[in-house]
């Protein structure tokens, strides 16, 4: 394949992973609104552009499953078919395939599928719906048991659709204003934009790291020259050349950080279909809402975001919302709800996952993680409800024995920890019993540079990221106080438990000056004090990753470089946080 | 024949079939394309001028192929303006619906670059008597 | 000739000391040699991790071979060097001086003994035999593996 090819290739590899994203959101709106003509022709094009382009490159395998459910949105669209649950299905089934090919294309790893029986169905389905004719808006009657469909897709329903759709998008954009295809850029201004490779920003983005810290470092090298021969009038003309250079590096990172925001929507327009597919198979009636999906996040972010909050969704449908006849018996609403939000505080995403739920059951879960042999008994008895919730992130926590149809996996919510964990951020739950619960993650907006607090302690240097610090309170030794062996710091009438920075990183402690200094710092609810020996000052810096080395033992999520060249560790709050509230603290 | 140096609107919503189009016409030699990825910004792109022909898909946001072509054809400074337009399927309906609008030629997908070169040889076969 | 000349292969090693030892490198996977310079200590890492240090704008772990091979501590000094090595992922390892280049024909080495006397056998390619001295090949992508697994460990016991 020569290069040209190969770049118009990508280019349709892209193309139809945005195409075949924007299909799964329309659909669940369909299923919500009705047949909608806008929508369906949406569709319909999503599906035939991408049939066309396939022919060209020769992918007969997209060309055919496309054709075939393109046929079903063509009539759709016409009017001459009615949509049916059954319809949806079949399409929905062949937007995955389509999905596992263009797979097989852009890792260029010539796989194909058997599609026979998919194509079969697609088949089938529209001979069905032709039959039907116009009583199709009907709820639809048993599928006849020569259907090749498996049964499940269908005799899973719980409510017949579009009489009353399995799940409810109310927050989705709507299908035919401007809005509606938010995500993808307005085709008007696509000849505006210009797809870059993304390994290209990415080389910008480290380009740009040393940029700042190489600013850095000739600030501090002004600093020590201007204090020196401050009289100097080249000494002023340096010192103002870098002040703007300085100025002019901000700018220039903040630029590029921006080149790498994407909305969250990219992420959250996955998850009307999981909801609808998952409530479906599990008999649950849910009713999804989404606000905040045009908060922007880096890209590293929507790339590592997807897969625990589906974790998280998947288990407010498994274990947290009742069947509808136990709600009722409940009085609650037959439907329940999840709700996601995201919004921007300060330099932090916060992703809310809520469910109107049976809430979690904090005494079975100190029950199981005993059982488990994640606690002793006598541990889980004096565990905070806080740091007990907290044990379902805990690898080898299981509730097996509340057996649905799904939850035979056991799959650990430990996955969402590491993987948050990961994007430096932390999980915290709110749960109510019958009240449902609530996942709140906290993300920085950017994984690359931080704002950084430099403390000395123990003999090193450290930085602290400031969007987690609180306060900074110089402190006498004789302020503190202990109570049940632990040392407090006691801030206007709130008490703070108070550890020594240089204990924690099994560092030794030095002898007790005369004024230390508190850091106060919050995890989320969890606040606590560092003590460190000295603040060095603020610091924006470039986390870089230290290559061969697990830095979670060390509670650092990497390292940076200062101005003065040398390396200096960057705590990771959270782990620290989890460590000082987690099961095996003495 | 059609010119080398004739400026070529490729109009298409999908940015990977404005590839494949341009690609095929720079194998038969051509190199002056322009892209425009619905009907409605090609038609601001033609009434800007200097375009000898145009190659557009059907299917498009905003302003189909279709209606693309009748605005062309009853646009006077535009009428004559060879136009191909490229379809999907060889549906005879639509076929007879894209001539009586106006189109010079229609190209069922995919096609190769002989094709093209081959459609685009009527085209101005036809033009040229 | 083919066969003569393959067995004539000459490969080219970074040699340097360490204790009473002699050590050697494929030069390939070398990528530069630096004098000692100011280590950042990992809390809570394994002991054979010096700490890291930055290497142009690269955070790097630096190993103290003689802390893995078990050897006596030594005070750093003039001579002492960090010898950045590159198996897909670069590290440093602290030596206590590097002797030099050296070309050697691949016939003059020998598969490790069976009962090497000396500690970190596990990490040895083989033994080049030189006129006056003994030469130890050490088996470098092992060794930075080892380190990684020492870090691995230690974050599960926590």
């Amino acid at each position: 394949m020569d290069a040209e090819m190969q770049e118009i290739v990508s280019d349709f590899v892209t193309e139809a992973e945005e195409s075949l994203e924007r299909i799964d959101p329309l659909f669940v709106d369909l299923e919500t609104k009705g047949e909608d003509q806008e929508i369906l022709n949406d569709i319909f094009r999503c599906l035939h552009t991408l049939k066309g382009a396939a022919g060209f490159l020769g992918f007969q395998q997209v060309v055919d499953v496309a054709h075939a459910s393109e046929s079903i949105l063509k009539k759709l669209r016409d009017g001459e078919i009615g949509l049916t649950k059954h319809l949806a299905d079949v399409v929905l089934r062949s937007v995955d395939t389509l999905r596992v090919l263009i797979g097989h294309v852009k890792h260029g790893d010539d796989g194909s599928e058997d599609t026979g029986p998919l194509l079969a169905a697609l088949a089938d389905a529209l001979a069905q719906a032709s039959a039907k004719g116009d009583a199709a808006d009907a709820p639809l009657p048993p599928v006849p048991a020569a259907a090749p469909e498996p049964p499940k897709i269908v005799s899973s329903s719980p409510t017949p659709v579009p009489a009353g759709p399995a799940v409810k998008g109310e927050h989705l954009p709507a299908p035919s204003g401007p809005e509606g295809q938010r995500g993808v850029p307005d085709r008007r201004d696509a000849l505006q934009n210009l797809r870059v490779d993304i390994g290209r920003i990415d080389k910008v983005m480290d380009l740009t790291g040393e940029v700042v810290l190489a600013r850095n470092r000739l600030l501090t090298l002004v600093n020590a020259i201007g204090s020196r021969y401050g009289d100097d009038p080249a000494v002023e003309n340096l010192s103002e050349t870098v002040s703007f250079l300085d100025l002019v590096t901000s700018d220039m990172q903040l630029s590029v950080l921006k080149m790498r925001m994407q909305p969250l929507q990219k992420v959250f327009g996955k998850f009307p279909r999981v909801v609808r597919d998952i409530a479906s198979a599990m008999g649950k009636d849910i009713e999804l809402k989404i606000s905040g999906e045009e908060t922007e996040v880096d890209r590293s972010v929507i790339e590592h975001i997807g897969d625990p909050l589906i974790h998280i969704i998947r288990n407010a449908i498994d274990h947290g919302i009742e069947p509808p006849d136990v709600r009722k018996a409940k009085g609650k609403k037959e439907r329940g709800v999840i709700s996601i939000d995201a919004s921007q505080k300060g330099t932090q995403v916060l992703i809310q996952v809520s469910d109107d739920g049976r809430g979690i059951d904090i005494d079975r879960v100190k029950r199981k993680a005993v059982e488990n042999g994640l606690v002793t008994a006598e541990d889980a008895e004096r565990m905070t409800d806080e740091a007990a919730i907290h044990l379902i992130f805990q690898p080898g926590f299981t509730t097996m024995d509340v057996a649905t149809e799904l939850s035979g996996r056991g799959v650990g919510m430990d996955v969402v920890q590491t993987s948050i964990s990961r994007l430096n951020g932390y999980v915290e739950i709110k749960t109510r019993k019958d009240g449902g619960s609530t996942f709140r993650i906290s993300i920085p907006l950017t994984l690359a540079i931080i704002q950084s607090l430099m403390v000395r302690a123990g003999g090193g240097q450290y930085a602290i990221p400031l969007a987690l610090v609180e306060e900074i309170l110089r402190v006498a030794p004789k302020e503190l106080a202990v109570t049940a062996g632990q040392k407090v710091l006691v801030i206007r009438d709130r008490v703070h438990p108070f550890f020594e920075l240089a204990d924690l990183l099994g560092k030794r402690s030095p002898p007790d000056p005369v004024y230390r200094y508190a850091v106060v710092v919050a995890v989320g609810e969890n606040r606590f004090c560092l003590g460190v020996d000295n603040l060095v000052g603020e610091e924006e810096v470039v986390i870089k990753p230290i290559a061969g080395l697990t830095m979670e033992s060390s509670h650092m999520i990497g390292a940076t470089i200062t101005g003065e060249g040398k390396v200096v560790l960057i705590l990771d709050l959270a782990s620290i946080s989890r460590n000082l509230s987690g099961p095996n603290r003495t | 024949m059609l010119d080398y140096k004739a400026k070529i609107l490729v109009v298409d919503d999908f940015l990977t079939m404005r590839r494949i189009v341009r690609n095929l016409l720079k194998q038969l030699g051509y190199e002056n394309i322009t892209e425009s990825e619905d009907g409605e910004n090609a038609y601001v792109k033609l009434k800007g001028g200097g375009f000898g022909f145009v190659i557009s898909d059907w299917n498009m946001p905003n302003l189909d192929g279709l209606g693309l072509i009748r605005k062309v054809r009853s646009d006077p400074e535009l009428k004559d303006l060879p136009f191909l337009m490229v379809t999907a399927e060889a549906e005879k309906e639509k076929v007879i619906e894209a001539i009586r609008a106006g189109v010079s030629n229609y190209v069922v997908k995919p096609f190769t670059a002989e094709v093209l070169k081959e459609k685009i040889e009527k085209i101005f076969a036809k033009a040229g008597k | 000739m083919k066969a003569l000349a393959a067995d004539k292969k000459v490969i080219q090693l970074v040699t340097f000391r360490l204790g009473e030892e002699e050590y050697g490198v494929d030069i390939l996977k070398v990528h530069e040699i630096n004098r000692m310079m100011d280590i950042t200590s990992v809390p809570n890492a394994p002991d054979c991790i010096e700490g890291v240090i930055n290497l142009r704008g690269k955070v790097i772990p630096v190993i103290n071979l003689r802390k893995k091979f078990g050897l006596p501590h030594r005070q750093a000094d003039a001579r002492s060097k960090i010898v950045v090595v590159d198996v897909g992922k670069a590290a440093g390892i602290i030596v206590d001086s590097v002797s030099e280049v050296l070309r050697i024909a691949s016939d003059v080495i020998e598969p490790p003994p069976p009962m090497t006397a000396s500690i970190g056998s596990e990490y040895i390619l083989g033994v080049g035999k030189l006129k006056d001295r003994l030469l130890i090949l050490l088996d470098i992508g092992r060794l930075l593996g080892a380190a990684e697994g020492d870090m691995m460990v230690k974050a599960i016991a926590s």
